[in-house]
């Protein structure tokens, strides 16, 4: 064997080790989904009137959730969460773009949608659809969103789901977040996300 | 000084009315909210150091129209709320937690924004400590 080709071998088994020996990168703490085309093509406006799809925010980690401004309870708490955790991402958070589409948008009127998110953060986006075009949205994340009248019957209330749906910069979507996720493993994985070339 | 005095006397027959009363609220607070948002999420924990069970049965605020008793459940994904028509149960020597995406006081059509570091007075109903006044503070958390 010549010293070249042994040479060679010895740098191969090396390879071989270090392929070996390295770990696999960690779990998200999340739930990683690959190949779903949730949201894909689906225009919704924003609070200006303009439509956004996800392929829009080319670059940017964009996470989309339902919601709507008569929401006390989950939606605030997860935008202030989301708040936190974009907070927590520093440098980064300027690669993150938060869009809640609103389940209500019959009595969420552009201006209160866009109130009610830049409450929480001014970088944050509304997005409404028509009345009319909200169910062909909804299932196009595979979501559910439900009118329910009240108890006293004067009014109605909308059961929709609350997990979080995370983009990579190539616009994929790659995690499923429930809303209770702890805010500093989700900001370690948008992290994670923001930082992959 | 006079509204100090008046705050003194005021503060004083409320410790003299929760003395007498079985029924604590610890922690209440209000979320902060946006401007033309036209609800408000409240939270407190109830206890009750009576060896009865007690009901809260209705609530009651100047700065919204109605306020009703709320639950939120996550199922499956989903988020679900319902208002409690019967009020809600406060067992004997015992206490209930109105928390963020579980029980909580729903303040209906908002006659103003709820500003962080304001607060508010909420009388709350019960079915045998009768009315018990609270001050809410609001909180942007």
């Amino acid at each position: 064997m010549s010293r070249s080709n042994r040479a060679a071998m010895l740098l191969a088994a090396a390879a071989l080790t270090l392929t070996a020996c390295s770990p696999p990168p960690p779990p998200f703490n999340a739930s990683e989904v690959s190949g779903i085309a949730y949201g894909k093509d689906i225009g919704i406006a924003d609070t200006s009137g303009q439509i956004r799809r996800i392929e829009d925010f080319k670059d940017q980690v964009t996470l989309v959730f339902f919601g709507f401004t008569r929401c006390p309870d989950v939606c605030p708490s997860t935008l202030m969460r989301l708040r936190q955790v974009r907070d927590a991402l520093g440098e980064d958070a300027s690669k993150l773009q938060v869009l809640l589409v609103s389940v209500d948008p019959e009595r969420d009127t552009p201006d209160r949608l866009d109130a009610y998110v830049k409450n929480f953060d001014p970088s944050f986006i509304g997005l409404r659809p028509e009345p009319t075009e909200l169910e062909k949205v909804v299932k196009a994340f595979h979501a559910i969103a439900v009118k329910v009248p009240t108890a006293d019957g004067k009014d109605y209330t909308v059961d929709h789901s609350a997990t979080i749906y995370v983009y990579d910069r190539g616009n994929q979507l790659r995690l499923i977040a429930q809303p209770d996720i702890a805010i500093d493993a989700f900001a370690a994985d948008l992290r994670r996300l923001a930082q992959e070339s | 000084m006079k509204s100090v005095s008046l705050a003194l006397a005021f503060a004083l027959l409320a410790s003299i009315a929760s003395a007498a009363s079985p029924i604590r609220i610890d922690n209440p607070w209000s979320r902060a909210t946006a401007p033309g948002q036209v609800v408000g999420g409240g939270f407190m924990t109830i206890v009750n150091t009576a060896n009865t069970t007690d009901r809260l049965v209705s609530a009651a605020s100047p700065v919204a129209a109605e306020v009703q008793i709320h639950n939120t459940s996550m199922d499956g994904g989903v988020m679900r709320m319902r208002q409690l028509t019967d009020g809600l149960e406060i067992p004997a020597n015992g206490k209930v937690e109105l928390k963020p995406r579980s029980l909580h006081l729903m303040f209906m059509q908002l006659k103003a924004p709820l500003e962080a570091g304001a607060s508010f007075p909420v009388q709350l109903q019960f079915e045998k400590a009768g009315t018990v006044t609270t001050q809410f503070t609001v909180e942007q958390r």
